[in-house]
C-alpha cells in the first residue's frame, strides 16, 4: 500500500502539492488525473523517492521511500521523458536494469520485446518517440517491482500499442502483486483500465475514489419539467454539480445514486427524463468546475 | 535485498558509459609520457653514440621526466581530474537523468562512491601503466637505477594525490551547480580563488602602501591555497627539502578530504529539482556573488587608475564602483540567464558595492595604519635591517623555499638582531616622521615576541642610515649576521676571487688552504668597524658558491651564485699576510708614478653646462700628485661626497686596474684645480 500523508511540496514560491492525503491500495490500477500543473508528476516523483517532500510522508508498504533503497526496490518510475544511455541499445538498458533491479525478468522482457517487434540491437536514439515509450514501459513492467509509477505513459503510443500495454498490465495484475499508478491527461484511456482514480487540482487532491463508485454516485440526467417552480425545487434538492437548460430540456449532473436522483425527478412529474452515461471526462470536468476550473472560460 | 546491487557491476556499467573518457585519458597518458620520452631518449642516445652528447645529460633528462616537477604530468592530471569530475556528476544537471538515476533503488551515497571510484580508476590505471612504460624505456636504455625507480614511485603517488585534489574540486563545483558551464566556471573559481585574492591583496598593498615590501615567497606560497594547484608548487619545494614531502602529502590529503567531503555532503542534501538551474543552492548565490565581485572590482579599479589620463584616485574609485555593479550583474546573468534579472538581488548587489568601496577606501587612505605601523618597543624580540648598499650583494640562506635568493625578504629573515635599538630608532623615523633632504630606501623586519613578523620599507635620510650602520657595526653580532660567509656551509673550494686596485685575481687554493683562509678571514671580519668599512677597504673578496642537494631522492637541485663585496680592510693583517704569502697578492702595495704609464681624468663637473673635459696625465710628478689625492673605495655607495671625475689608470704593464677610484670633495689634484 502506498500512503501519502499530508505531503506538501513547493518549488520556490510555487506550491506544487498542498497537503495531499491519499492511499493507493495494492492490487488496483490507480489513475492519477489532474489539470496541467496540478502536481501529478511531482507527486509521482515523491512516491518514487526522486523528490523529497517538504513536509509529510510518502510510505511504500509502511516505509518512507526517500533515500530508502529497500522501499525503492518496490517501485519503478517511468518518467514522461524516458532516459536511455547515449548510444544504448535495448540490450544495453536490459543489462543495466538487471543490475539495479534484482528481480528483473529477462526472459519475459525478451519475449515482450520480440512481440512488440523491437530490435534489441538497434540504438534506441534511432527509435521513434512511440517506440522509446514502448521500450520504457516494457523495461518498467519487467523490473518485477510491486509498484509501477507511470507518468504520461500512454501518450505517444498508438492505439494498438496502448491496448497491448493495457493487456500486459492486466496479465501482470493477475500473475503477481502489481499496482500500477498511471498519471495521464487521457481520461478515456484511464477509464478503460483504472479501478481507482485520484483527481489533483492546483496541488490539492479533489477526490480519490473507486471509479465504479464515482460513476455510481454521479449521474447525468436529462429531463423536461413543465413547472418552473418544481424545476427550481429539483435543482435545490439535488446535489447539483452542473446544470444546463436548452429550451425546455434540462440537463443536470448531480451527485447521488441513480435511484435517488430519479426519485427526485419523478417527484416533479417530468414529461421526460433519462439517465445518460457519464464518461470519466465529464465527471472530471464537473468536479473541477465546482473547484473553479471552468473549461468553458478557456475556450476563446 | 539491497546488497544484491553489486558495486562492481555498477562500476563496470559506468566504465561502459564513460569509455570515451577512458580512451582519452589513456591516449593522453600514453602519448605524453612514454611515447614522448621514448622519442626523446632515442634521439639523445643516438647523439651519445655519435659522441655529441654526454650520457650523464641523458640521465639527467630521464630523471627530470620521471621525478617531481614534471609539468606535463601535472597538466595531464589536472585536465583528467576536471573531465572525470564533471562527467561523473553532470547527470545532476539534467532533469531527465536525475529522474532516472534517483528513482533507482540505490542510495545517493552509494551512487556517489560508484562514480567517485570510477573516476579514480579511469586516471590511476592508465597513469600507472604509462609510468611503468616510462621505466621500461629507461631500462632498455640503461638509464634505470634504484634511485630513479624510487623517484618515479614517489612522483606517481604524489601525482595521484594531485589528481584526487583536482577531482574533488571538480566534483564539488559540479554538485554546487546545475549546468555544465557553471560547473566549469566553478571549478576554475575554486582552483584559483584564494591565490587570486591573496595576489589582489598584495597588489593593493604594493600600490597604496609606501612601506610595503613585495614578498614573492608569500605569493608563491599562496598557491598552497589552491586545491588543484598546491601539489605542483609543493613539487618544487620537494626538490629542495625532504620535509616538504611529508608536509606536501599532508596538504594534499587535507584538500582531498575537504573538497571531497563537502562535495559528498552537498550531494546528499542537494535538491533534485536544482537540475538545470545555474546554482543548485540558491542561498549560496548571494555569498558567491559578493566573494567574486569584490576582489575583481578592486582589480578593475586599479586598471582604471592606470588607464586614466592623470592616474588620479577618482578613476580608481569610479572604476571600482562601476566594476562592482557590472560584475554583480554579470554574475546574476550567469545565474539566471535572464536580462530582466540582472538586478534581482539588490541586497547582494549593494553589499558588493559597499564592500568594494570600503576596501578601496581602506587601502587608499591606509585606514588600518599600515604605513605608520610601529610596534611598541617592548613587544619586539628582534629586528633586521637591510640596506642594498650594505648587503645587497649577498645571498641569504642556502636555499629558501619560495624566496629568490637575492631578495630583501631572505636577507631580513636571515639577519635578525638581538641588539636592535639603532634599527628601531631608524624605523621610528621612517614610520612616524617626515624625512627630508637626501633620503633613500631601507628595509626592516620586526619579529615580535608573539612570533609575528612584519616587514617594512622606509624612506629615511642618508645621515640617519649611516648613523644606524655605524651603531650596528659596534655590536659583535652584526657582522656575523650580515655576512653570510660566517654561516654558510658551502663548497668554496678553489673558487675565491680577490679584487683590488690592481684587478681581479682568482685564488688557487687546496681545500685545506681554503678552509684556513676562511677561518682567518672570518676572525678578522668579525671585528670590522664602521670606520674600517667606510674608509679603509683595500680589496674585496668574491666567492662562487655551489649548493647541491642530495641526488637520487627527489631529484637534485643545483644552485650556483657569486657573492661579491666582502671587504678586506687595512686592519685585516692576517688576511693580507695570507694572500701575500699564498697567492702573491700584495694589497698594501700603493701605486706610485713608477707603476703608472698615464692617468686619464674625465671631468664631469661642468656636464650640466654641456662641458666634459678629458685630461691625460703623463708627467711623473703630476701622476704622483693624482695618486696622492685619489682614494680607492671598492664598496663606495654614496655615503660621502666625491668629485664628479672619472679616473682611469694605465699601468706600465699595460693593465688597467679596476675602477672604484675617487677624489673626495675638495681634494682634487693640482692639474684639475688649475682648470
Amino acid at each position: 500500500m502506498i500512503e501519502i500523508n499530508g505531503v506538501n511540496k513547493s518549488f520556490g514560491s510555487l506550491k506544487a502539492l498542498d497537503n495531499i492525503i491519499a492511499t493507493i491500495q495494492e492490487g488496483s490500477i490507480f489513475g492519477l488525473v489532474g489539470t496541467n500543473g496540478a502536481g501529478k508528476s511531482t507527486l509521482l516523483r515523491i512516491l518514487c523517492g526522486v523528490l523529497k517532500a517538504d513536509t509529510g510522508t510518502a510510505l511504500i508498504d509502511g516505509e518512507d521511500v526517500y533515500e530508502n533503497p529497500h522501499a525503492k526496490e518496490k517501485v519503478c518510475f517511468l518518467s514522461d521523458t524516458a532516459y536511455f544511455f547515449p548510444n544504448a541499445t535495448i540490450r544495453t538498458m536490459q543489462n543495466y536494469y538487471e543490475i539495479v533491479y534484482p528481480n528483473f525478468n529477462s526472459e519475459r522482457f525478451e519475449e515482450l520485446v520480440e512481440k512488440f517487434g523491437l530490435d534489441r540491437n538497434r540504438k534506441i536514439n534511432s527509435f521513434s518517440k512511440g517506440m522509446k515509450k514502448q521500450v520504457s514501459v516494457l523495461l518498467g513492467i519487467c523490473t518485477g517491482t510491486k509498484y509501477l509509477l507511470c507518468d504520461e505513459t500512454f501518450d505517444g503510443l498508438d492505439p494498438v500499442m496502448r491496448q497491448a500495454v493495457k493487456s500486459i498490465f492486466a496479465m501482470e495484475l493477475m500473475n503477481r502483486q502489481f499496482t500500477p499508478v498511471i498519471a495521464s491527461h487521457s481520461l478515456r484511456e484511464l477509464e478503460d483500465i483504472c479501478d481507482h482514480v485520484g483527481l489533483l487540482y492546483k496541488g490539492g487532491i479533489l477526490l480519490s475514489k473507486d471509479l465504479e463508485d464515482m460513476k455510481f454516485h454521479i449521474h447525468k440526467v436529462q429531463c423536461v419539467i413543465q413547472d418552473p417552480v418544481k424545476e427550481e425545487e429539483l435543482l435545490t434538492e439535488l446535489h447539483v454539480l452542473q446544470h444546463d437548460k436548452r429550451g425546455s430540456l434540462l440537463t443536470v449532473v448531480a451527485r447521488g445514486t441513480k435511484q435517488e436522483i430519479l426519485m427526485s425527478i419523478e417527484d416533479k412529474h417530468p414529461i421526460f427524463s433519462e439517465v445518460l452515461p457519464l464518461t470519466l471526462e465529464e465527471i472530471f470536468i464537473s468536479e473541477t468546475e465546482v473547484a473553479g476550473y471552468d473549461i468553458k472560460n478557456l475556450i476563446l | 535485498m539491497t546488497s544484491k546491487i553489486s558495486f562492481c557491476r555498477l562500476l563496470k556499467e559506468d566504465f561502459k558509459r564513460r569509455s570515451w573518457l577512458i580512451a582519452l585519458v589513456s591516449l593522453a597518458c600514453f602519448i605524453l609520457l612514454p611515447i614522448v620520452l621514448l622519442l626523446s631518449i632515442d634521439g639523445m642516445m643516438d647523439s651519445v653514440r655519435d659522441g655529441y652528447t654526454e650520457f650523464s645529460y641523458v640521465q639527467e633528462y630521464y630523471m627530470d621526466a620521471v621525478r617531481m616537477g614534471n609539468g606535463v604530468g601535472g597538466v595531464l592530471a589536472f585536465g583528467a581530474a576536471v573531465l572525470a569530475g564533471i562527467s561523473g556528476y553532470s547527470y545532476l544537471h539534467s532533469k531527465v537523468k536525475v529522474d532516472f538515476f534517483h528513482s533507482l533503488p540505490i542510495s545517493r551515497k552509494k551512487y556517489f562512491f560508484v562514480q567517485y571510484v570510477s573516476g579514480v580508476i579511469i586516471f590511476v590505471v592508465p597513469f600507472i601503466v604509462s609510468m611503468l612504460l616510462c621505466l621500461l624505456v629507461g631500462a632498455v636504455n640503461g638509464l634505470l637505477t634504484g634511485g630513479v625507480v624510487l623517484m618515479a614511485v614517489r612522483m606517481t603517488s604524489f601525482r595521484i594525490l594531485e589528481y584526487l585534489a583536482g577531482y574533488g574540486t571538480a566534483i564539488l563545483a559540479t554538485v554546487m551547480t546545475g549546468k555544465t558551464l557553471t560547473a566549469i566556471l566553478g571549478t576554475a573559481v575554486f582552483t584559483v580563488y584564494i591565490p587570486a585574492v591573496l595576489l589582489v591583496w598584495a597588489g593593493m598593498k604594493s600600490v597604496f602602501f609606501k612601506t610595503y615590501i613585495s614578498n614573492t615567497a608569500a605569493e608563491k606560497i599562496s598557491m598552497l591555497f589552491s586545491p588543484s594547484f598546491s601539489g605542483y608548487y609543493i613539487e618544487e619545494l620537494m626538490k629542495a627539502k625532504e620535509k616538504w614531502l611529508v608536509i606536501g602529502v599532508g596538504i594534499q590529503i587535507f584538500w582531498i578530504a575537504l573538497m571531497t567531503g563537502i562535495a559528498l555532503w552537498l550531494y546528499c542534501v542537494r535538491k533534485t529539482e536544482a537540475a538545470d538551474h545555474s546554482m543548485a543552492f540558491p542561498k549560496s548565490e548571494g555569498v558567491i556573488k559578493v566573494l567574486l565581485a569584490v576582489p575583481m572590482s578592486l582589480v578593475a579599479g586599479l586598471a582604471s587608475r592606470m588607464i586614466g589620463v592623470d592616474g588620479g584616485m577618482h578613476w580608481f574609485f569610479f572604476g571600482t564602483v562601476c566594476a562592482s555593479v557590472i560584475l554583480s550583474s554579470v554574475i546574476e546573468f550567469i545565474y539566471h540567464l535572464n536580462m530582466r534579472e540582472l538586478f534581482k538581488n539588490k541586497v547582494s548587489l549593494m553589499l558588493s558595492v559597499a564592500l568594494s568601496l570600503g576596501a578601496a577606501l581602506v587601502f587608499r587612505y591606509d585606514i588600518m595604519g599600515y604605513d605608520t605601523y610601529l610596534p611598541a618597543r617592548e613587544d619586539v624580540a628582534q629586528m633586521a635591517f637591510y640596506d642594498e648598499r650594505l648587503n645587497g650583494n649577498f645571498y641569504y640562506r642556502p636555499f629558501v623555499e619560495g624566496y629568490d635568493l637575492y631578495s630583501v625578504n631572505a636577507a631580513l629573515d636571515s639577519t635578525l638582531l638581538d641588539n636592535f635599538a639603532p634599527v628601531y630608532e631608524l624605523a621610528r623615523k621612517g614610520a612616524r616622521e617626515e624625512n627630508t633632504g637626501e633620503c633613500r630606501s631601507i628595509s626592516v623586519e620586526y619579529k615580535l615576541r608573539n612570533g609575528k613578523r612584519e616587514r617594512r620599507n622606509y624612506i629615511v635620510a642618508e645621515k640617519d642610515i649611516q648613523e644606524t650602520i655605524k651603531a650596528l657595526f659596534e655590536t659583535p653580532e652584526f657582522a656575523e649576521k650580515i655576512y653570510p660567509v660566517f654561516w654558510r656551509d658551502a663548497n668554496l673550494e678553489g673558487d675565491i676571487n680577490i679584487s683590488s686596485l690592481f684587478g681581479n685575481v682568482e685564488l688557487k687554493l687546496s681545500e685545506k688552504e681554503c678552509q684556513e683562509f676562511l677561518d682567518i678571514y672570518r676572525e678578522e671580519l668579525r671585528h670590522i668597524s664602521y670606520e674600517d668599512y667606510q674608509n679603509h677597504v683595500i680589496g674585496t673578496i668574491g666567492f662562487s658558491v655551489v649548493i647541491e642537494e642530495e641526488r637520487g631522492r627527489y631529484g637534485f637541485s643545483t644552485t650556483s651564485f657569486r657573492e661579491e663585496g666582502y671587504p678586506i680592510c687595512s686592519s685585516f693583517q692576517q688576511t693580507i699576510a695570507f694572500l701575500r704569502e699564498k697567492a702573491g697578492i700584495d694589497l698594501e702595495h700603493r701605486l706610485t708614478e713608477k707603476d703608472v704609464e698615464r692617468i686619464v681624468l674625465t671631468d664631469y663637473r661642468s656636464e650640466g653646462e654641456g662641458e666634459t673635459t678629458t685630461t691625460t696625465v703623463n708627467d711623473a710628478e703630476e701622476i704622483q700628485n693624482v695618486l696622492d689625492c685619489m682614494e680607492y673605495l671598492p664598496l663606495y655607495s654614496g655615503w660621502m661626497s666625491v668629485e664628479e671625475v672619472n679616473i682611469e689608470i694605465v699601468l706600465k704593464s699595460g693593465e688597467i686596474p679596476s675602477g672604484n677610484l675617487y677624489f673626495l670633495k675638495g681634494k682634487l689634484p693640482d692639474i684639475l684645480e688649475e682648470q
